[in-house]
């Protein structure tokens, strides 16, 4: 009875007119996309600087927009920090393989092109493989949070990789940091990357940093399953 | 466009996308955040930076979920943390007899002045409930969220909803010396 009253009662209470809220928001979310939903969006917007950019916090206000693709964010910003200096990697302590297939809550990947890893690591849930000489490294994860911030050097497109979408990050420095919930940064030390990949496989999001061609990274993703 | 495609678009950095997002909840989000902080300026504030931090948060919103009561939860999150600041709370109220259209046949003036009066008494009981019943009780009823968003509203479990609930609806039948 009370429960009936109480519908009824709904379509006479007095609420609040609705605001337009869309064209602030939109004032501060970004510009509109030059071309949405296109492959290979080149957009000749560059160099990452993520740990920096959410370090600083002027430089979050010149978020230009932003993509994402499973884990991964990367932002685009107007203006890069200047940071030269190469830096350790910060993907967590070295173990091995039988280790992390132990530990982590998912199926990790392995390559079929590229054999063992020279390293194993594990951070969180991410597991990251380094190979060769030249670091290429491939870092895979179901619940760790990532972000890059790219400047005017670096071109970003979107691909299709085992019919589903990726993205090639080329032609600049950039840089990554991980991040935690409610969009709060952990700092991480910054270094320099070749080009990148980023895609995702299941539930996992995949990354690939080196010094590869597009076509050679794509190969090498493929080799992950 | 549907709400799947719009916020897979927006995943991707359309803001276009995003804005019809927005469109599509702006009424829902402020009524809600209007309910949580009971004051209107302060809940549109709240709405709107609710939508922005939204917005860049979605690379974390997982593909296929409920996006409602996602939204919700962030925005009343943001309304929550402005409602000691909202100062006086703004009571619940009647609209203007008149305004609501109904389909029924024109009831005579004594049925009329019982029910505005009932209506009345019971909103009244309503607003004196204790905060976290009187918000389940608007949510559910009022703004016709489901269980799970209500939930995400008050930024609870759903089993915390039902019980609020109950318990609120004994108080009110209580208050209007009504029994179960």
């Amino acid at each position: 009875m009370i429960e009936r009253e109480l519908r009824d009662l709904a379509a006479r209470v007095e609420l609040p007119a609705e605001p337009d809220l869309a064209p602030a928001v939109r004032g501060r979310i970004g510009p509109r996309r030059p071309r949405p939903g296109k492959l290979a969006i080149a957009l000749a917007l560059v160099v990452l600087a993520v740990a920096v950019a959410l370090a600083v916090p002027p430089a979050r206000s010149e978020i230009r927009r932003w993509l994402g693709l499973g884990t991964a964010r990367v932002e685009f910003v107007s203006r890069l920090p200047d940071v030269r200096t190469r830096r350790p990697l910060d993907i967590g302590p070295k173990t091995s393989l039988a280790d992390v297939q132990e530990r982590v809550p998912y199926d990790v990947l392995t390559s079929s092109l590229l054999g063992a890893p020279r390293e194993v690591h594990l951070l969180g849930d991410q597991v990251g493989f380094v190979y060769g000489k030249h670091k290429l490294l491939v870092l895979q994860s179901r619940g760790t949070y990532f972000q890059k911030d790219v400047g005017p050097e670096t071109s970003v497109e979107h691909l299709e990789l085992n019919g589903r979408e990726a993205l090639w990050i080329s032609g600049g420095r950039h840089y990554f940091a991980y991040v935690e919930g409610n969009d709060q940064a952990r700092p991480a030390p910054l270094y320099l990357v070749g080009n990148a990949l980023i895609w995702t496989r299941g539930d996992l999001t995949l990354r690939l940093e080196g010094k590869l061609s597009r076509a050679e990274a794509l190969r090498v993703a493929r080799s992950f399953g | 466009m549907n709400e799947a495609e719009l916020i897979a678009r927006a995943k991707r950095g359309d803001a276009a996308a995003y804005e019809e997002l927005v469109r599509m909840y702006q009424g829902i989000a402020f009524r809600t955040a209007w309910l949580v902080a009971g004051n209107t300026a302060v809940a549109e504030e709240a709405a709107h930076d609710g939508f922005v931090k939204a917005y860049r948060a979605l690379w974390r919103f997982r593909t296929g979920a409920p996006f409602k009561p996602w939204l919700l939860r962030i925005v009343t999150n943001e309304a929550r943390n402005r409602r000691r600041a909202a100062g006086r709370r703004d009571a619940l109220a009647l609209r203007a007899s008149g305004e609501v259209v109904s389909g029924d046949a024109a009831p005579s003036p004594e049925t009329a002045l019982l029910a505005a009066t009932r209506r009345g008494e019971l909103l009244a009981a309503v607003n004196r409930l204790e905060e976290h019943h009187r918000l389940a009780i608007a949510c559910r009823y009022f703004l016709d969220l489901s269980e799970e968003e209500t939930a995400a509203a008050l930024g609870c479990r759903r089993g915390t909803v039902k019980s609020r609930l109950a318990r609120a609806l004994e108080r009110l039948r209580a208050d209007l010396g009504e029994t179960a």
